[in-house]
């Protein structure tokens, strides 16, 4: 067990292309942390440069006290789960997991107990003898986790496992990870562009876009205080609401206004930060579930046509034009409007501001709202 | 512009029945969602529709008139498919225009109204500034868009949508759903729409026609779906959750109605009994309970309690997803906000049934017995 | 505990201007081990071209470089004889008309690869969407052509061609080289039809477009690299095929390939014409590989019609 650090980390390939811009991060020793963040934002660069299979660029990697630039894969005490599983179809389920032992010259009796102590972590006992064709997806990507847990390295890398299994298996496979990480306490570093996956196993996230890294916290630290425009759209679903305006002193109080309509602001720490912001360009972010939804007129209230519905069982989702962009409503499942009727809408104050220019959270780490 | 009907539908490739005695209606102008998981049929209903493939048994009416030996050609129907199928020698313009320019097609277009069709649909779509570019030079995104656009130029009888919008990033899945659904109502035309997720379905749907291994299991609105799955199969697709289903075996002691699950037997909840009393289902059954409905108790304290092992916590940001293992089986439950969980990963836990809402499946057919609130 | 991670421009500058200075240390194994490497690919690209520049080198030399005991490489007496010879059409001292075989070449050789696409585009489309019994087996037949070492056939297709009338003709040339050019229209175009999605068929169909307009207005621009590369092949195979022109033609319907062995005497071959003729022989489809390079390199290509 060990833990990884990034110190000051370049990827460019070709000298033009940048995939990893200046990150910097630690993964505390036993931690589960997840790199997120969509298609080519650099965090599967960064967990290959980690792996040892990319050279770093410029920067520091270290594992545990030691810095492993130099160090080929092999040598660096770790092992890696890959989306394809990497299996080789002509061994045996027991011949994959025992390959990466013999390659190391490990004694027979010795990979037989190692075998089945990582068979029997991820549950595979009965079909050790099988072959990889004859196996469902989540049994291959287990066979995969099997392989990598019993060389017992300090760190596991995990690059997009699971996403192209289907919905079922895609959940269970989380909870099983989830169990692996609690059971075994190895070092995870886990790659993925699925907030959910992020969110449900990681203790902390590495958000990262255009290979910089946005920000990194704890799934509620990202959910609640998102600290950019970026971070704020990106977690979250449904998404969060970001309507573009300006905040505007009207009648003695603090209004946002957006496409002639408005939200009264009634926090009053968040009125004292936003008041120096007064008439300048801001973006309102509001989660769907911090929007209240009522039939008739209630004080604070503004009146909006329903545009689209969706039903989704626990809860419905109200749709409403604002200009050119969406609306997004949560409201409890007996909530059942008709298309085109008035809506009243309540935003809470568990709102975020960003600035319309540096695109960053105005309320940010400065304890103005609940989260 | 009519009804679809499909009558006893079956096809077969080999001995493998791809899809079995399918009988559904879609009313004039209905949005139908065709869910279900991939390899389930979906795709080949579609193309049965279509006449793209053909029937080995069975037939599809539109209308009054079967389509049994009509030509895809003349069914004017629309498709829009999963992997697109752009034309990557043309631009995106024409790409959407092609409809349109097909010789020997009853409604011929001048070319300025071409023009301000293709226009009027990019907009909506939010592609208009792409019209000039060929499809290798868009992404995933963008073409799934344009392969829609193709799809809506036209006024067909019926528009078949096989996964459209599957590439598409949250934010702008939530406004096509929106901005479907409108155009579809606007024009009043019959729609078949096919995806796996479940999501989707639910906020599409006028009725939903759920399918597995090619059988269909229940044909009902997405609301029915959620509070009255048919069978297990629906029940454990339905909602944002899927259902927890445990197998029970129901007994009877002293006057008092017990179930049996993985060795525990615990005295039936007062919704379960109520249930019994009126269905007498057999000893064999399948019980269905949401992961919201279940109570986590740290301590032994309820009266309707199952003992189980904490397996796995997942913290969702506004809620928190707990797995525990019973013996063999894993249940699920979900948490509104967010949990202080004391307890580890391997500790034991109790699940109180006492409250919640509880559905009955028979353990022979799978079928619904009762459901909460019936 | 969350933190932002601000890049700064300055640093991206220090980075890149620092890139130029500070590579990775190699160990000196690696580049020991790379020159080596390119020792071994020089030595052999070497090797490999030595005929070819050999063949050029006769084609200019003058008799007595060719014939003496110790030739040279480089810096030989040079002579435009055999050119003039190779060139001379009628007039040949020899009596080559090597002009006349070369234009037999340029007529049968493209006929044959266009009748090879006209009747074997259809069999590789046909193959490529359609199910039906034996299919592999008429896969296996065309490939099972170049298996058959043309020996076998020899006798038997002389005497059907004197029988036919088909003996020192065109059109039997033309025929007799779709034994070389028809499997490898099946075999490649069916790869290239495989690759287009069928959605874009059944998209068609749904829009209205009868199979036939499809075939044609769709399917075939979509080959087009790919028939470009089939041609290319054919016409490489057909226009160096020796065994057919040698047994069915004689005279004045030799093929170019053919006709510059016959630059020899009782005393041996006269290599200096030959090697001028070799040459002038090899030039057309050199010249044509050229020109259409591109769109060789795109029908190896084809794709990106989904993401």
């Amino acid at each position: 067990m060990a833990s990884i650090t990034l110190n000051n980390v370049w990827k460019i390939y070709n000298k033009s292309i940048i995939a990893v811009k200046d990150v910097s991060l630690i993964c505390e020793d036993g931690e589960f942390l997840a790199l997120l963040g969509p298609s080519g934002c650099g965090k599967t660069s960064s967990l290959r440069m980690i792996a040892g299979l990319e050279d770093i660029s410029a920067g520091e990697i270290k594992i545990g006290d030691t810095v492993v630039n130099h160090l080929r894969p092999k040598e660096r005490d770790i092992a890696m789960v890959f989306e394809t599983y990497g299996l080789y179809p002509h061994l045996s389920v027991y011949d994959n997991i025992a390959f990466p032992l013999r390659v190391r010259n490990f004694e027979d009796d010795d990979i037989k107990e190692r075998v089945s102590r990582a068979a029997g972590v991820v549950d595979l006992e009965g079909i050790l003898d099988q072959y990889p064709s004859a196996l469902g997806d989540g049994q291959k990507q287990r066979v995969s986790i099997a392989r990598a847990i019993v060389r017992d390295p300090a760190v596991f890398l995990f690059d997009e496992p699971i996403s192209h299994l289907d919905e079922t298996l895609r959940r269970r496979m989380r909870a099983e990870i989830k169990h692996l990480q609690a059971t075994l306490g190895t070092t995870m570093v886990y790659v993925t562009h699925d907030q959910i996956e992020a969110m449900a196993m990681a203790d902390r996230i590495a958000i990262m876009d255009y290979g910089v890294i946005q920000q990194i916290g704890s799934p509620t630290d990202l959910y609640s205080d998102p600290a950019n425009l970026f971070v704020a759209g990106f977690i979250g679903e449904p998404p969060m609401n970001l309507l573009p305006g300006f905040v505007e002193n009207q009648n003695g109080k603090l209004w946002f206004k957006s496409n002639g309509f408005g939200v009264p602001l009634k926090n009053s720490k968040q009125v004292q930060v936003l008041q120096a912001r007064a008439n300048s360009g801001v973006t309102l972010g509001i989660r769907p579930r911090h929007i209240d939804s009522h039939f008739d007129e209630v004080p604070d209230s503004t009146g909006m046509e329903l545009y689209g519905l969706e039903p989704h069982g626990e809860y419905n989702l109200l749709t409403f034009k604002v200009g050119d962009e969406l609306l997004l409503v949560q409201s409890g499942a007996g909530f059942y409007p008709e298309i085109g009727q008035t809506i009243y809408l309540q935003f809470t104050d568990n709102i975020h501001f960003f600035d319309n220019e540096t695109q960053e959270s105005i309320f940010h780490k400065q304890g103005v709202h609940n989260g | 512009m009519a009804e679809v009907k499909l009558e006893n539908v079956t096809k077969r490739y080999g001995d493998l029945e791809a899809v079995s005695k399918m009988t559904w209606t879609a009313n004039q102008g209905e949005f139908i969602v065709l869910f279900g998981p991939s390899g389930a049929g979906k795709t080949t209903t579609m193309e049965m529709i279509a006449g793209l493939e053909s029937l080995d048994e069975g037939e599809i009416f539109f209308g009054e008139k079967a389509m049994g030996e009509v030509d895809t050609a003349d069914r004017n129907v629309a498709m829009a498919f999963e992997n697109y199928a752009l034309y990557p020698h043309m631009s995106v313009f024409d790409n959407i225009a092609f409809p349109m320019k097909i010789p020997g097609r009853s409604d011929n277009y001048s070319k300025q109204e071409v023009k301000k069709r293709v226009e009027e649909i990019a907009t909506v779509l939010q592609i208009e500034m792409l019209l000039d570019r060929k499809p290798q030079q868009l992404s995933g995104g963008q073409r799934q868009r344009v392969a829609l656009g193709r799809c809506l130029i036209r006024e067909p009888v019926v528009c078949l949508l096989d996964e459209p919008i599957a590439h598409l990033d949250a934010k702008l899945r939530h406004r096509m759903y929106a901005e479907l659904k409108r155009i579809q109502r606007e024009r009043g035309t019959t729609t078949i729409y096919a995806t796996p997720a479940q999501t989707e379905a639910m906020a599409m749907a006028d009725r939903v026609v759920v399918l597995f291994d090619g059988k269909v299991q229940q044909f009902a609105s997405p609301r029915e779906l959620y509070e009255r799955p048919g069978s297990v199969a629906v029940a454990k697709f339905g909602g944002e959750q899927p259902m927890n289903i445990l197998p029970i075996k129901l007994s009877e002691d002293k006057g008092k109605q017990y179930f049996i699950f993985e060795n525990q037997r615990v005295l039936a909840p007062k919704n379960l009994q109520t249930m019994i009393e009126t269905n007498k289902p057999a000893a064999n059954s399948l019980l269905g309970i949401r992961p919201a409905d279940i109570t986590i108790e740290l301590e032994n304290t309820c009266e309707h309690g199952v003992t189980a092992i904490l397996y796995a916590v997942e913290q969702l940001g506004s809620s928190a997803r707990v797995t525990v293992q019973v013996g063999d089986h894993f249940i699920e439950i979900a948490s509104k906000g967010h949990v202080a969980f004391e307890a580890k990963v391997g500790d034991m836990l109790w699940l109180s049934l006492d409250e919640s809402p509880l559905y009955l499946f028979d353990a022979e057919t799978t079928q619904l017995v009762s459901a909460a609130n019936d | 505990m969350s933190d932002i991670i601000n890049q700064t421009d300055q640093s991206y500058e220090k980075l890149i201007s620092g890139l130029e200075v500070s590579k990775d240390e190699k160990k000196p194994g690696q580049i020991i081990g790379k020159f080596f490497t390119y020792l071994a690919l020089i030595a052999y690209s070497l090797f490999s071209l030595l005929p070819l520049w050999w063949t050029v080198t006769l084609a200019f030399k003058a008799e007595t470089e060719i014939y003496t005991r110790t030739p040279k490489l480089f810096g030989f007496a040079t002579t435009l004889d055999h050119w003039r010879e190779v060139f001379s059409g009628d007039a040949s001292i020899i009596g080559l008309d090597f002009l006349d075989a070369i234009k037999n070449s340029l007529i049968v050789v493209p006929a044959a690869v266009v009748l090879a696409l006209i009747l074997g585009g259809p069999v590789a489309y046909l193959l490529a969407r359609y199910n039906f019994k034996g299919k592999e087996d008429v896969h296996f037949f065309y490939l099972s052509l170049y298996f058959m070492p043309p020996m076998l056939i020899l006798i038997p297709l002389f005497v059907m061609y004197n029988k036919l009338g088909l003996y020192n003709t065109y059109f039997g040339m033309v025929l007799v080289l779709q034994l070389v050019t028809l499997p490898l229209v099946v075999l490649i175009l069916r790869g290239f039809f495989e690759d287009i999605p069928i959605e874009i068929e059944h998209s068609a169909r749904v829009d209205g477009a009868k199979p036939l307009w499809i075939f044609w207005r769709i399917i075939l621009p979509l080959v087009r690299p790919g028939l470009v590369a089939t041609a290319f092949l054919c016409t490489i195979f057909a226009w160096n095929n020796y065994i057919f022109s040698f047994l069915l033609t004689s005279g004045e319907k030799q093929s170019a390939v053919v006709r510059l062995t016959l630059y020899r005497t009782f005393t041996g071959f006269l290599w200096g014409p030959m090697s001028a003729a070799m040459l002038l022989t090899v030039l057309p489809v050199l010249i044509l590989a050229i020109a259409i390079q591109k769109y060789i390199v795109r029908g190896l290509t084809l794709g990106a019609v989904k993401g």
